[in-house]
């Protein structure tokens, strides 16, 4: 009975500290919806070079980079929806199953291994080695004369 | 606090929803190029259909499709069998072995020509 008369009382939320949290998250929101918006807009409109997204070293086209491309955006379109079905409020998944890594691990490695073999190619190869001697110098006290022919 | 958590699922959905439709868009009318991704690359250039390439795209296509329409059914990354990702694992294989493999052989036929 002693005890229960002790404990301290519940500590009230200060409204100040819930009108700054409602402020940060404003400002956050907004300035990360104009960086969205901007560069969507630069897509669109050609500033952001989408062009060579996809492309290799050569400049064609890489599968390997495009099956990275659409795994990564599947996965990122999974996820949010996730995050957004999560009941009672938007929450991370609580796990990731080891398939879902797996996949974007073979993904992944498909596309380093694919440019490793992409830089090997690009890689000159070993050239045969000419040294080329320099003549031996004039001893001193001897001069050359150059004779430049006229023009004709 | 409901507002802005209605905002914030907003924005980010319209987000990846644009990137992708704008990425689709560029890849569909060309503007992001698609040249030789399905071809054979030799030294001379490009070359006709690599089935190594192709049996991936395929591969690709199919996984995408079945883990986005999982996760739109039923809200939760799938569970993927490991057989399957054994079959991605070996595709992806075929065409780096593929890849390697014609590296290889241009590389030989440069040295027998010099």
């Amino acid at each position: 009975m002693l005890l229960l008369e002790t404990l301290p009382a519940p500590v009230q939320p200060d409204p100040n500290f819930h009108f700054l949290a409602l402020v940060m998250g404003w400002t956050v929101t907004v300035l990360i919806a104009a960086f969205a918006i901007a560069i969507i807009y630069k897509m669109i409109k050609g500033d952001i070079n989408l062009m060579y997204l996809i492309a290799g070293a050569d400049g064609d086209a890489s599968l390997s980079r495009f099956q990275f491309l659409i795994f990564t955006f599947v996965i990122a379109l999974g996820l949010f929806l996730i995050i957004l079905s999560a009941t009672p409020s938007p929450a991370f998944p609580t796990t990731i199953p080891g398939g879902i890594l797996a996949l974007l691990g073979i993904s992944g490695g498909s596309y380093v291994t694919s440019k490793a073999v992409d830089a090997n190619a690009a890689k000159p190869p070993a050239a045969e080695t000419t040294v080329v001697v320099p003549p031996p110098a004039a001893p001193p006290g001897q001069t050359t004369n150059v004779i430049v022919p006229p023009p004709a | 606090m409901a507002t802005l958590m209605t905002f914030a699922r907003y924005e980010i959905g319209f987000f990846l929803a644009s990137l992708t439709a704008v990425v689709a868009f560029q890849l569909l009318t060309g503007r992001i190029n698609t040249r030789g991704i399905i071809s054979e690359k030799t030294k001379d250039g490009l070359g006709g259909i690599s089935p190594a390439r192709l049996q991936l795209l395929l591969f690709t296509g199919a996984f995408a499709f079945y883990v986005l329409s999982q996760v739109v059914k039923s809200r939760q990354f799938p569970e993927i069998e490991t057989k399957w990702l054994l079959i991605l694992g070996g595709s992806h294989s075929v065409y780096l072995g593929g890849k390697g493999l014609s590296l290889l052989l241009n590389q030989t036929q440069n040295k027998k020509e010099t």
